[in-house]
């Protein structure tokens, strides 16, 4: 009895198991959630949904090490079998599992389509991040929405992204990314709209859904094309055989570039790249610890893992290398520039992830893929604790965002401003924290391409970083209180459950640049060269520039306060410029109402069926005269309208069936 | 000469349904509801049953001459006709309940669907051109009166008015292709047009090409393709909802049945000419009914222009080769109709006393007061759109891969980015069911019974088919075996 117990544990507690075990427990908690919501709502503390979900996200943690630490025996033991079968020795220890419990979703002549999950050390990082980075916003949750009518709805909502993030990191396959791709889409809209009651949010949760579905086209065209030239869909044998297509010139629209470009495309409308940026900062209607979670640390960085994972797809086209570094280095340059003149706390720290996803997918495109993961785990650290300590300042300032009526805040909140200074220190890049070294990297890789603009672009954007998050320190945090009376009064540290994941978050922000995270990833990027070493001379150059630019934004915004409103009634066109945002939504507004709306209403409603139609209805009835006169008493017009345009279809099929050739 | 009258049976079998339920309610006292459900449930149940015990004989396009030729059960006909009739007995319970809803329950409307669905079984069999014509006719007789058939409103006999009077002008068009063909092949039936198309034409194949444009004329005009779809969002929104959701999916998947049998096998010979035309009405019916979509208000005719969209998704299927397109016909039809069958039936089943949803407002909402029935909107919305793990999904996977493998790529790509704008007005739904406050009092009907178990059965399969769709995939192999 004994022994069957512990046969059946062994099987498991196996490294085919635990990854599904990981994934089924969120969407566990998201069902039970859903269904028995109603019976939680009676317990009226309604404890019960948040620790439920927190449990469920803490186990897919806990396994997501245990995992972690059995990948690297399961490496070596397929090592071992390897040379004791004298078989071919693979570059590096990274190995797929097609899970046992697999069923074929499509299998269809050629096309066939398993559900199984690959895990292998890139995936086995992003399921930390996902699951370690969630648990931590889940407890931080139960605080901040503790006074929220509608908490199952908050958290059921919660574990069903969860489950969704890790089914896009685990999946075999394109359309298995696919289906977490939607589904984590979906979760975003339904939490951007958790409180759809404010119109703002709404529309926002709309934007969002629209411009993402811009990208998803691109995503799923990328994806036929990839069957259409690879005939699998399978991520690993994408990976591992396009060493064998010939490398294509610069300048060529290979079938190779076009896939890159396209699915390209997809992770631009994810990761809210140039241009189609703009829905990430509405997206801050969201609930706080959504956009830390789900806007800043994990689903966003969807596009740069999706790019990070096909590594040796984009090395193959040198045109999409260019495309990605440049739309990145762009993104990074524009979103830090307009994160200068933002005024709301939490608008500024979205414009930042912008920049820091554009940094991103700099390193990706200049070849970097180790250093842009490397960013993307330490990004998750620092930008999830500058989020979730600004969700601590609004908390404690009863829903103000404004930082034109903050400051002064450090004393008051002390646990939160120290968490906030490591997490923006982070962000800036001051040495030995964890941004320093992840940037550091990303700019070594960005000089070794030998494209100098790119790289000064990417050192001021670096620059501009500093200068925007300490002065949103400084607003904020520090100088003379600003706060109405009342809410001076009202102003309070969080409870424990908020301030210790702040805690905890700020040790990874400080320490996580420590792990030698594209070392270890090397073997599932397929090496590189490019990803090599050391200018001695760049790390001093970021830093000296990062303290220049903290320093330069600690004296226009502490010492001499009438500067920057003198320097934007200088530079009117500067102003106008960055706080229009660069003119991106007015240029969508414009063309959506212009062209699409009015188009669709003018054009196919008032001009093809009103005018056209009608009119030459009309007109017809006029020239026939009194005959046609009793006829149309008889008739309503829009028959004739119809018989018209079935008319002149058969006319146009027919003329063109007869026209010789 | 002996007639074998066994492919026809099921189709008999349902029209003497009609009559029975016709008869049986002439003898029904007149306050009472009609008792000819369960009745006309047992005639689509036998006629199933009928379809699937015929013998079946594969690979001949257009076969030897059973029933003189005229119909035929074949692996295409008997996937079709079992999709009709599989669609006929989801929209009965529907049709109930709406009209006793509305209080006009008198039994005549399901002698018409049996009439209608008569009409369409005969449809997707013929292989021949006058039978064909008459099954046409058989089903669109009955679906003028259906239209018409709330009497009360006069919208609803506007709008059967309209839909008999371009109805009668384009079957003229679709008579007129028919007596070209004749004339050009000297016969009726598919395969002799086939091989007469397929012989140097000389100087005919004028008449051939005029005659196919006329043929494209009739069929864009049942299937509501741009530029013959105006009829459809007219008498899509006064029809009878139940009506509508009948009307969407069955009549398309007949008359794409019978399109594709004729341009596929019988046309096939012409196809180089007729396939840019097709791809040509595919991305113009796709603009139009999405976009037309996008401007309205009204719940019936934005999901009316949205049916006519869905129409060009599968005309994308059609310009690759034989076997592959009809398969993949096939497959988008059947998503097509479990989720259009269902988003129609959620709103003719919300009608109570005389009162149905007909905008936005009417439903806001809806959430709170009918979760499962929203849900089940919400199911069916987000399959409309073609989200994966749903039918519409699949479907559209496979027309896509279709237009792409036969190198019309551009018709995939005006797809995909009309399904991106079809997003928009399906959500906007989902939003106003969801996200918005409901209305102080209760208007709608509570859904139990037969019609409450359709729209589940309905919601059930679109999740089944996005998540398992390996079966689907293996019967629309073997629908396509006809076209090889």
């Amino acid at each position: 009895m004994a022994r069957l117990l512990f046969e059946g544990l062994t099987r498991v507690f196996s490294i085919e198991v635990l990854p599904w075990l990981a994934l089924m427990l969120p969407f566990g908690g998201f069902l039970v959630l859903s269904l028995f919501g109603d019976w939680i709502r009676k317990d009226r503390e309604e404890r019960g949904a948040g620790v439920l979900s927190c449990c469920t996200v803490l186990l897919s943690f806990l396994i997501a090490v245990a995992t972690a630490f059995m990948l690297g025996d399961a490496g070596r033991d397929l090592e071992q079998q390897r040379q004791s079968l004298n078989l071919p020795q693979r570059q590096g220890p990274y190995l797929p599992f097609q899970a046992y419990l697999a069923v074929d979703w499509i299998d269809v002549s050629g096309l066939s389509i398993p559900v199984a999950l690959l895990l292998d050390r890139l995936a086995s990082v992003m399921m930390l991040v996902v699951t370690g980075v969630s648990f931590l916003i889940h407890v931080y949750s139960l605080g901040y929405m503790a006074r929220d009518e509608d908490r199952v709805r908050y958290f059921s909502y919660l574990n069903l992204f969860v489950f969704f993030m890790l089914l896009l990191v685990m999946a075999t396959n394109l359309l298995m990314v696919f289906v977490g791709w939607e589904g984590v889409g979906l979760c975003s809209y339904l939490l951007i709209g958790f409180w759809f009651k404010r119109p703002d949010a709404a529309a926002a949760a709309k934007k969002a859904f629209i411009v993402n579905r811009v990208g998803d086209a691109g995503l799923i065209l990328g994806l036929i094309m990839a069957y259409h030239a690879f005939g699998t869909l399978d991520l690993l044998s994408i990976t591992d055989h396009i060493g064998g297509l010939a490398p294509e010139r610069l300048g060529e629209l290979g079938i190779v570039t076009v896939i890159a470009l396209l699915l390209f495309l997809g992770a631009c409308g994810k990761s809210a790249q140039l241009p189609l940026h703009v829905w990430l900062p509405d997206a801050m209607e969201g609930p706080t610890p959504v956009s830390a979670l789900i806007h800043a640390s994990t689903m966003v960085t969807a596009g740069v893992y999706l790019v990070a994972r096909l590594a040796p797809l984009y090395r193959q086209s040198e045109t999409a290398m260019l495309v990605v570094a440049v739309i990145g280095v762009l993104t990074a340059f524009v979103a830090a520039t307009i994160a200068l003149v933002q005024t709301d706390i939490k608008k500024v720290l979205a414009y930042s992830t912008v920049s820091q996803l554009g940094f991103m997918f700099l390193a990706c495109g200049v070849g970097a893929f180790g250093a842009a993961v490397f960013h993307l785990v330490t990004h998750a650290f620092f930008k999830a604790l500058l989020f979730l300590s600004a969700g601590s300042v609004i908390h404690a300032l009863g829903g103000e965002q404004d930082m034109r009526r903050m400051g002064g805040l450090a004393r008051r909140l002390p646990w939160t401003f120290w968490t906030f200074v490591i997490g923006a220190a982070s962000l800036a890049g001051l040495p030995f924290l964890a941004g320093f070294f992840s940037k550091d990297m990303i700019l070594e890789g960005t000089f070794a391409t030998g494209r100098t603009a790119i790289f000064v672009t990417a050192l001021l954007a670096a620059l501009l970083t500093a200068v925007y998050i300490t002065r949103l320190v400084c607003l904020a945090f520090l100088g003379a209180s600003r706060l109405d009376a009342e809410k001076t009064a009202h102003a309070h540290e969080s409870p424990w459950v908020m301030t210790i994941p702040l805690v905890l978050l700020a040790v990874g922000s400080a320490t996580a640049g420590f792990v030698p995270l594209p070392d270890m990833l090397r073997p599932v990027m397929h090496g590189a060269a490019s990803e090599s070493r050391a200018v001695r001379w760049i790390p001093y150059a970021a830093t000296t520039l990062s303290l220049f630019g903290i320093m330069l934004a600690a004296y226009l915004y502490l010492l001499y306060k009438e500067t920057p409103a003198r320097l934007a009634s200088a530079l009117p066109w500067i102003r106008r410029a960055l706080e229009a945002k660069w003119g991106f939504d007015d240029l969508y507004n414009a063309f959506v109402r212009r062209v699409l709306v009015s188009g669709g209403r003018r054009i196919l409603w008032r001009a093809v069926d009103s005018f056209l139609i009608d009119g030459t209805v009309n007109a017809t009835a006029r020239a026939v005269g009194s005959a046609a006169e009793t006829l149309r008493s008889a008739q309503t017009g829009l028959v004739r309208g119809h018989a018209l345009l079935v008319l002149g279809g058969a006319v146009a099929l027919v003329v063109y069936l007869l026209w010789p050739r | 000469m002996t007639i074998d009258f066994r492919p026809a049976l099921p189709a008999l079998i349902v029209a003497l349904t009609g009559v029975v339920a016709l008869v049986i309610d002439a003898f029904t006292p007149r306050a009472g509801r009609s008792r000819t459900q369960s009745v006309c449930l047992t005639g689509l149940a036998a006629a199933l049953l009928v379809t699937f015990s015929l013998p079946v004989r594969i690979g001949c396009p257009a076969c030897s001459p059973l029933t003189g030729g005229s119909v035929v059960s074949d692996t295409w006909s008997v996937a079709l006709q079992a999709l009709v009739l599989v669609v006929g007995m989801l929209a009965l319970p529907l049709s109930t309940a709406y009209f006793r809803a509305i209080d006009q329950d008198r039994g005549e409307q399901n002698a018409l669907i049996m009439f209608a669905i008569a009409g369409m079984l005969g449809l997707v069999s013929s292989v021949e051109l006058i039978s064909l014509f008459i099954s046409l006719e058989i089903m669109s007789v009955a679906l003028y009166a259906l239209t018409g058939s709330r009497r009360a409103r006069s919208d609803s006999q506007e709008a059967a008015l309209k839909y008999f009077v371009t109805g009668a002008f384009s079957s003229a068009f679709f008579l007129y292709g028919v007596a070209w063909l004749y004339g050009v092949s000297g016969g009726t039936t598919f395969d002799r047009i086939a091989s007469t198309l397929a012989s140097p034409l000389g100087g005919n194949v004028g008449c051939a090409l005029l005659a196919s444009g006329f043929l494209l004329v009739g069929f864009g005009f049942k299937i509501a393709a741009v530029p013959f779809h105006s009829w459809a969002p007219d008498a899509y929104q006064g029809a009878p909802t139940s009506v509508t959701a009948f009307m969407s999916t069955a009549v398309k998947v007949a008359a794409f049945g019978a399109l594709t049998r004729v341009f596929h096998g019988a046309l096939f010979p012409l196809a180089d000419r007729w396939i840019p035309l097709l791809a040509a009405l595919a991305v113009l019916t796709m603009i139009v009914g999405n976009v037309s979509a996008l401007a309205q208000r009204d719940l019936k005719r934005m999901l009316a222009y949205s049916s006519v969209a869905h129409a060009g998704y599968v005309m994308t299927a059609l310009v690759s080769q034989p076997p592959q397109a009809a398969a993949a016909v096939f497959i988008y039809l059947v998503a097509y109709s479990v989720t259009n069958l269902g988003a129609f039936g959620v709103l003719a089943v919300l009608a109570k006393d005389g009162k149905e949803p007909l905008t936005l407002a009417d439903i806001s909402g809806m959430a709170r007061r009918r979760p499962f029935l929203s849900a089940a909107m919400a199911v069916f919305l987000v399959s409309l759109t073609g989200v994966p793990l749903t039918a519409g999904f699949i479907g559209k996977l496979r027309v896509f891969a279709a237009a792409i493998s036969a190198d019309h790529a551009v018709l995939a790509l005006v797809g995909l980015l009309m399904s991106a704008v079809s997003a928009y007005y399906y959500l906007r739904v989902v939003v106003a069911m969801y996200m918005e406050p409901p209305q102080d009092e209760d208007r709608w009907a509570n859904v139990t019974g037969a019609a409450g178990l359709v729209i589940a059965l309905c919601a059930l399969a679109v999740l089944m088919l996005g998540v398992f769709p390996e079966r689907l995939f293996a019967w629309a192999q073997t629908a396509a075996q006809t076209f090889r």
